[in-house]
């Protein structure tokens, strides 16, 4: 009797890994052309959606000190910690997802990085239009 | 001699100098570097990955290392990501470039599995690079060039009665004697699997030190300034990593 029909189908890999955690074999070049545009995708569009969050919740901290009942301290210090996690959400997702997927669908993570490379290659392209202002002359958030 | 922020006009619309320089810069460096990886046969399934994943990281590094070298009050903008994609703030430090590029690399090769390092393609585009990248930062006066001097080519800043060192001049020509060096080395036996990329690394970071006295950056402490740290540091990470893995990596410099 063939016993192998009966194995339960496991969520883990042979090496005991969940399957969320597997490295991905590319086999088909199709499929690493999908995952790498998948990639460029996500790269856009997660930001998008990032900087829009960023800038509706930027309105709701310019209105929130009304909102707090406590003390001006303790107001600021609390949108001071809101600020810095919304400063940094975007770094850690961003280099969260790429070396994530670096390590399991390394053509999504690919994809990330290219799409990076492109935002940044665009703002170099820019900068030959715009006057650049170097960081030591530039006062901090007053550009 | 007058600044030139704006290099030539076209149809109206003005070309910056620092901009174009960068640019011009960046394309010789991927040239360069094509070339290299081109003569290295190193295939294309392992160049673009890395030198993708350097260009992100080094642009990272750049704008996050002033942090380190012009202090907190920038965290504003530097902790911003999105500040990254404003065309009108400058990339930031080219030593926290260089960091950032050499780990953006390194990460990206063992994404790839890479085991052996052909990195030392990169060695001789980013001395190319700089060296073109300085003259925009020349013709813009970026940073009033550098500090007050009476040697004889001093050059005069508008508005002030004194010359000053034309730094990012010293910085071109060093990186383009370093750029032929590094071009002389590279078949060299011993300047193989990443030892060139970390002694041109070493190299830069030495002559940065020394000529940081002729810049006009923050002084942190010690009358040093914090590129003139984090000089010192690269620069003896590399030595103490050479001295450590000598064995391994000159092994006919040993005594039979």
């Amino acid at each position: 009797m063939n016993t192998e029909n009966n194995t339960p189908i496991s969520p883990n890999d042979s090496d005991g890994k969940p399957k969320w955690l597997t490295r991905k074999e590319y086999i088909d070049p199709a499929e690493k052309k999908r995952d790498f545009w998948i990639g460029v995708a996500i790269f856009f569009v997660l930001n998008i959606v990032l900087t829009l969050c960023q800038w509706g919740l930027g309105f709701g901290l310019l209105s929130a000190p009304s909102n707090f009942a406590g003390t001006d301290s303790a107001s600021s210090t609390l949108a001071s910690i809101f600020y810095l996690v919304f400063a940094l959400a975007p770094w850690v997702i961003n280099i969260g997802l790429i070396i994530y997927f670096a390590f399991t669908r390394s053509q999504i993570a690919l994809g990330m990085v290219a799409g990076f490379g492109i935002a940044l290659a665009i703002v170099i392209c820019l900068g030959v239009i715009f006057t650049v202002w170097c960081f030591a002359t530039l006062s901090a958030g007053s550009y | 001699m007058t600044p030139m922020p704006v290099l030539f006009i076209v149809g109206g619309v003005p070309v910056y100098s620092h901009g174009f320089f960068l640019l011009v810069a960046l394309l010789a460096g991927l040239g360069w570097l094509l070339i290299e990886a081109k003569r290295r046969r190193w295939s294309k399934e392992e160049v673009i990955p890395i030198a993708l994943g350097a260009f992100v990281g080094g642009m990272i590094g750049a704008r996050v290392s002033i942090l380190f070298f012009n202090g907190f009050e920038y965290a504003p903008l530097v902790l911003n990501m999105y500040a990254l994609f404003d065309p009108r703030i400058g990339p930031g430090s080219i030593l926290g470039g260089v960091a950032g590029a050499y780990i953006g690399g390194y990460i990206a090769s063992k994404a790839i599995g890479k085991k052996s390092c052909s990195c030392d393609a990169f060695a001789p585009a980013m001395a190319l690079a700089t060296a073109i990248g300085r003259v925009g930062c020349f013709l813009s006066f970026e940073d009033g060039l550098g500090r007050p001097t009476t040697l004889p080519w001093g050059v005069p800043l508008p508005g002030a009665d004194y010359l000053v060192h034309p730094a990012p001049l010293y910085d071109m020509a060093f990186n383009l004697v370093w750029f032929g060096i590094l071009l002389a080395l590279r078949d060299h036996k011993w300047m193989q699997n990443g030892n060139l990329l970390k002694f041109g690394i070493a190299g830069y970071a030495f002559f940065r030190f020394f000529v940081e006295f002729a810049r006009n950056n923050q002084v942190m402490a010690l009358g040093l300034t914090g590129q003139q740290f984090a000089s010192a540091l690269l620069f003896a990470a590399v030595v103490v990593y050479f001295v450590k893995n000598r064995e391994k990596l000159f092994p006919s410099a040993q005594p039979a």
